[in-house]
């Protein structure tokens, strides 16, 4: 097995038949030292998020941010029109009524929350992504039907094309498949 | 024998609560007893505020239970044990009432006092805000609400044990939730408008209803928080009581504090806005004297404060520090009921008011906290027999 070949490989990819193999599949793995893996399923599956150690992402601490920012923008956009952009006396109440502000600037920040949420995710899952290796696998698209999938990734430390199928093989998978690049 | 035995048990414990309710009861009337009009109209007050502060722990608690039993989930079978004895702490405020309406009315309540003849306005009223209506409202209110507890508490029992009916219990236990969540929901508007707004008669905010509950709720949650993380702290009792349980808790907890801040400030903004003469005087009356720092501390302690420590995750799975935030809160309900009653009859912030207040809250708390407990020990603090609490308690280990 020459560089090369590893350098043109994403990794392989094991598929099973029901969320529960997947789950052992990727405990087994973890606990075999593999890290950089995902799994592919078509719904949520709680025990497999937990198997494959994944940590905490940067999304709350996003939201927060867009949060904050909407609160800034909502309440200066609110103070612009009202004391500087074009003054008008209502109700004979001072120009700068901040209690008339905060529905808009409350709404602004679950606007700009909600919406980092969306967009820092999308960034976060690496998309707009028109090409991804995974699809290279046959199959795949059972992922999203009926299919579960571990994909161990070549970049891992512990990655060595004949081992790393060997144990794929172990685990009982229905089929494994090299993913291209 | 075995009987007699609980017969005898039983009476015990009545007795001691009777003990306990009537030593409180004494120790305001002696302290009501003579004095000034003004004094004795300060005295009652302070009764007053610590009255409905420990209510909103027990009727909270009242409707955390039903809430449980119709939404499910591993938090509802955590707390169900505290929900239970708080709400069974009830008959001790009917009791405080029956004080309250011998005694304390006229001290409290401008529409019960002779002057109230002459305003036109509280005539007009008056078919609503007299004594005896007042009172019949009562007993209805409390009627409804111990009914309810008691039911629930009695059908919760039988989920488990010996004569255990089962999940069939459960069923029953949320049939009579829904219909107890609408019953709550109508006795508790019209008694914060009895006991709180009818304070100030000449005022009224139709919002006043939804704020005593969102607080209420509040409140009860913040001390179910505080037992439940005592609990945590016992040896037997942690190793079912899991980090994802104090987590949910601490979200329902930001919920609530979020709930009762949109109230607040949407009950403030209307009225501003409105700029009303019959609606302002109510803010105005709590923007000066000394109360307008009252207010500003309630925006940034019983709002905006908790509302950012309890956006951190880690500090909501650590129960000691989400019962340090919850002990926190029930010192900022404090204000708030503070802030609703107080400035309806003291026009300026006095060091005098304030501390007789607390210490009305402290004498009522040691007795109702004392009562708790002894309610609370008497049946084990998680519903191990549940059949559903081997899954709460798995949820709670992530």
């Amino acid at each position: 097995m020459t560089n090369t070949e590893i350098k043109s490989l994403f990794g392989i990819m094991a598929e099973f038949k029901d969320a529960a193999s997947l789950a052992e599949a990727t405990k087994r793995a973890y606990a075999m030292g593999y890290r950089q893996m995902d799994a592919y399923t078509p719904y949520p599956v709680e025990d497999v998020i937990h198997a494959l150690g994944l940590r905490r992402n940067e999304i709350p601490f996003i939201v927060f941010l867009g949060g904050c920012l909407g609160a800034i923008v909502g309440f200066s956009m609110c103070y612009y029109f009202q004391v500087i952009d074009y003054p008008l006396v209502a109700g004979g109440k001072p120009l700068n009524s901040w209690p008339m502000y905060i529905p808009i600037t409350f709404e602004l920040t679950v606007l700009f929350a909600a919406l980092s949420a969306v967009f820092g995710m999308l960034a976060l899952n690496g998309f707009p992504s028109p090409y991804h290796p995974v699809f290279n696998c046959p199959h795949f698209e059972r992922a999203s039907q009926d299919r579960f999938f571990l994909c161990i990734e070549a970049t891992d430390p512990l990655f060595d094309l004949e081992k790393t199928k060997q144990f794929l093989l172990s685990l009982k998978p229905v089929e494994v498949c090299e993913v291209a690049r | 024998m075995k009987l007699a035995m609980k017969l005898h048990d039983q009476a015990k414990t009545l007795g001691l609560l009777l003990f306990l309710v009537i030593l409180n009861s004494l120790s305001f009337g002696a302290t009501m007893h003579g004095g000034e009009p003004s004094a004795k109209s300060d005295l009652w007050v302070s009764f007053l505020i610590a009255y409905v502060f420990w209510f909103h722990i027990a009727a909270g608690g009242l409707a955390f239970l039903m809430i449980q039993y119709l939404t499910g989930g591993a938090w509802g079978v955590m707390g169900r044990r505290v929900f239970e004895a708080t709400s069974s702490t009830l008959p001790v405020f009917a009791i405080l009432l029956v004080a309250m309406v011998t005694f304390g009315v006229p001290n409290l309540y401008e529409w019960a006092r002779p002057e109230a003849a002459h305003d036109v306005i509280l005539q007009k009223k008056s078919a609503y805000l007299n004594v005896p209506a007042f009172t019949i409202r009562g007993v209805i209110y409390f009627v409804v609400w111990i009914a309810l507890s008691f039911l629930l508490v009695k059908l919760g029992a039988s989920t488990s044990g010996a004569e255990s009916e089962g999940p069939h219990s459960r069923k029953k236990c949320a049939v009579l939730s829904g219909p107890g969540m609408v019953l709550y929901g109508l006795t508790m508007t019209f008694a914060s408008i009895d006991w709180v707004m009818s304070l100030e008669p000449h005022w009224y905010s139709s919002l006043y209803g939804a704020l005593f509950v969102a607080g209420q709720l509040l409140s009860a949650l913040a001390f179910t928080i505080v037992v439940l993380a005592v609990l945590s702290r016992k040896q037997d009792i942690a190793k079912f009581l899991g980090k994802r349980h104090f987590h949910d808790y601490g979200k329902l907890l930001l919920a609530f504090v979020m709930l009762w801040a949109y109230l607040s400030f949407s009950q403030y903004l209307i009225i501003w806005s409105g700029n009303l003469a019959e609606e302002v005087p109510y803010y105005l009356k709590r923007l000066q004297g000394g109360w307008e720092k009252l207010a500003i501390t309630l925006i940034i302690a019983h709002f905006a404060l908790p509302f950012l420590i309890l956006l951190s995750r880690d500090l909501k799975r650590q129960p000691f520090l989400l019962l340090l935030v919850a002990v926190f809160i029930l010192f900022m309900r404090f204000c708030e009921v503070l802030f609703l009653v107080r400035p309806a009859v003291t026009t300026s912030l006095s060091l005098s008011a304030l501390l007789s207040d607390l210490f009305a809250v402290a004498i009522m708390g040691v007795c109702w906290i004392f009562i708790f407990l002894f309610i609370f020990q008497k049946r084990s603090p998680l519903p191990f027999e549940d059949p559903t609490f081997a899954e709460a308690v798995a949820h709670g280990r992530h």
